[in-house]
């Protein structure tokens, strides 16, 4: 005979287990960052990184971008009749969602970088 | 029993899905009516916690980022300024860094503090000795080039202006007909400035004054010049109208000078607008750190000259900016009298089933939009709705409750730091929050898949 009473507590322990995990989850949850996008159909799309690796990722890509952009300024030799004053450089977060085992999202950030001549004493 | 367990652990997930995920609430992204205060401050405190977690993912990189050494010897002619960046809100409520495409519902520009800027020159051109003047942070569009034009320049001067625009677009290849480029420019930036001077018409005694007016073009190859629309390979030319200050200090100035002259439909559209952004002047009380200094309004321009608030995508092509005086100013007049103010304006967006069952429901006037009327987007159906100033006003009242929320949110932030020590790099001295104007006239925050008519910039004290 089947003993539900001891299946229910089973499954009701299974589901603990798994709120447990997801609790994990959801903790992590709390400092996730949520990415939020549009599909090409223009239905929108959530994802979730970790804080950790959202700044750690993102601060690769700002960082390199900063410094190839500085680089190229601080060399840069413009028209001798104008004033550059101000360059401003854009970026896109581009999503990839691959409904695998391995899911993949790439993501970059969706910035605007401000670069002003620093001004001499 | 399979079933079972599967039910368990499925409710479990769902369950936690729903908890992780905290929603803004439901009024601040809908078109409602004005019995929303009750819940509108439900379920704060989760968002709090996901506001909380996206600054601070945002203000963490960019002090690392501020840290970096990219330039390591020699002097240093350029530095990082400023970083723009935005947040969305997905149409169900949930709050999170802008992804591939959609509309920001909150834009933040993070800027680079003195302090930080005075540590980048005493490092690169030795100890600091002056103050340093900083630029205001603007947003301007992304356009090739600007034109700023005043209410009493002559057609000599518009020649003059546009001159090394017009060359420099003929030597880029972009425009081949230099002409033709010339004589439609200058058309159309007298049009502008006919609006312009309707705009100075306004009366002045109100706090809030339109101080910037803006109007988007794109010249073609044949030397066309349209509305700005969408990305091209022409020119984009930016029309830009500038008020530095209010002309006319005393408003019974104002009326002895203009008491007969009638208010034209613009300035009493300006006029309106002015008057309801006083709804909003709970954001400027002196104890906030973060004050309500402008309002962009999104406009379309008939070819008449009339303005209209434009909601279409296509239809936006320009925009008027209010400023605001200093909250306890002495700005109204006891002697004015107020000339008559409609109770309604007028929204230019599609002409669509989807609309006009929304006109029908909500009793909205309907008037298409044909010929020479529709200056722009001219493969689009337009109308335009007539929506109530009550509900613009109400709605504006309920984005109170938003902008105080997002800059306690930035206060919150910069308190922690604070009490860490550290120096600060970049700090977050301004919070744009993009609004949707709904056909009747209500007003919420934009949703990834709406379009941003309003936006309040809510600027560091």
């Amino acid at each position: 005979m089947i003993n539900w009473k001891r299946k229910a507590l089973v499954s009701f322990n299974i589901g603990l287990l798994a709120l447990s995990l997801f609790s994990c989850k959801e903790k992590r949850g709390k400092n996730d960052v949520t990415i939020l996008g549009l599909d090409d159909g223009g239905k929108s799309v959530v994802r979730y990184l970790p804080k950790g690796r959202y700044v750690k990722k993102f601060n690769k890509m700002l960082g390199q971008l900063h410094g190839e952009t500085t680089e190229h300024l601080e060399h840069f030799v413009f028209d001798g009749n104008w004033d550059l004053k101000r360059v401003t450089v854009g970026l896109l977060i581009v999503g990839e969602q691959r409904f695998t085992p391995n899911f993949k999202l790439e993501v970059e950030p969706s910035f605007e970088l401000r670069f002003h001549p620093l001004p001499k004493i | 029993m399979k079933n079972k367990i599967l039910f368990s652990f499925l409710a479990a997930v769902s369950w936690i899905n729903l908890a992780s995920a905290a929603l803004v609430p439901q009024e601040w992204i809908k078109d409602v009516g004005p019995s929303y205060e009750k819940s509108m401050n439900e379920g704060l405190n989760g968002l709090e916690q996901d506001y909380d977690n996206l600054l601070d993912a945002k203000s963490t990189m960019l002090e690392k980022l501020a840290q970096e050494k990219s330039v390591k010897n020699g002097k240093r002619k350029w530095f990082l300024q400023s970083v723009k960046s935005e947040l969305g809100i997905e149409p169900v409520g949930k709050i999170g860094v802008i992804g591939v495409k959609g509309e920001a519902a909150v834009e933040m520009i993070w800027v680079r503090t003195q302090e930080s800027i005075q540590k980048l020159q005493n490092k690169y051109y030795g100890p600091y000795r002056n103050n340093i003047e900083s630029e205001e942070v603007s947003v301007g569009p992304k356009v090739d080039e600007t034109v700023r034009l005043t209410s009493n320049m002559t057609h000599a001067d518009f020649e003059k202006q546009i001159g090394p625009i017009v060359e420099a677009s003929v030597r880029t290849g972009k425009v081949k007909n230099r002409q033709a480029f010339k004589r439609n420019l200058i058309q159309k930036m007298k049009e502008f400035q006919n609006v312009a001077i309707e705009l100075e018409r306004k009366p002045q005694e109100r706090p809030w004054w339109p101080y910037k007016f803006q109007l988007a073009l794109y010249a073609e190859a044949s030397g066309k010049v349209l509305p700005y629309m969408s990305v091209g390979t022409g020119i984009r030319v930016l029309l830009e109208w500038y008020r530095i200050e209010k002309e006319v200090a005393d408003p019974d100035d104002y009326l002895v000078k203009n008491h007969d002259k009638p208010l034209s439909e613009n300035a009493k559209f300006i006029y309106a607008m002015a008057k309801d952004f006083e709804t909003l002047d709970e954001l400027n009380v002196r104890s906030y750190k973060y004050g309500l200094d402008y309002i962009k309004v999104g406009i379309g321009l008939g070819v008449k000259g009339k303005i209209f608030v434009a909601k279409a995508k296509g239809g936006m092509i320009g925009s008027v900016f209010f400023k605001r005086d200093v909250l306890g100013s002495q700005n109204k007049s006891m002697n004015i009298k107020e000339p008559k103010l409609d109770d309604h304006f007028y929204i230019a967006d599609e002409d669509n089933s989807k609309n006009r069952e929304y006109a029908y429901k909500h009793k909205l006037n309907v008037t298409p939009l044909f010929g020479n009327e529709k200056s722009f987007g001219e493969e689009q159906k337009l109308a335009l709705y007539k929506a109530s100033r009550e509900h613009f006003r109400n709605g504006l009242h309920k984005t109170i409750k938003m902008a105080k929320f997002l800059s306690k949110g930035a206060v919150r932030r910069a308190e922690r730091l604070r009490r860490k020590g550290k120096m600060v790099h970049f700090d977050l001295k301004v919070l744009e929050l993009e609004l949707e104007l709904y056909l009747r006239g209500g007003v919420g925050a934009v949703t990834l898949e709406g379009i941003g008519i309003l936006e309040l910039f809510l600027v560091k004290r």
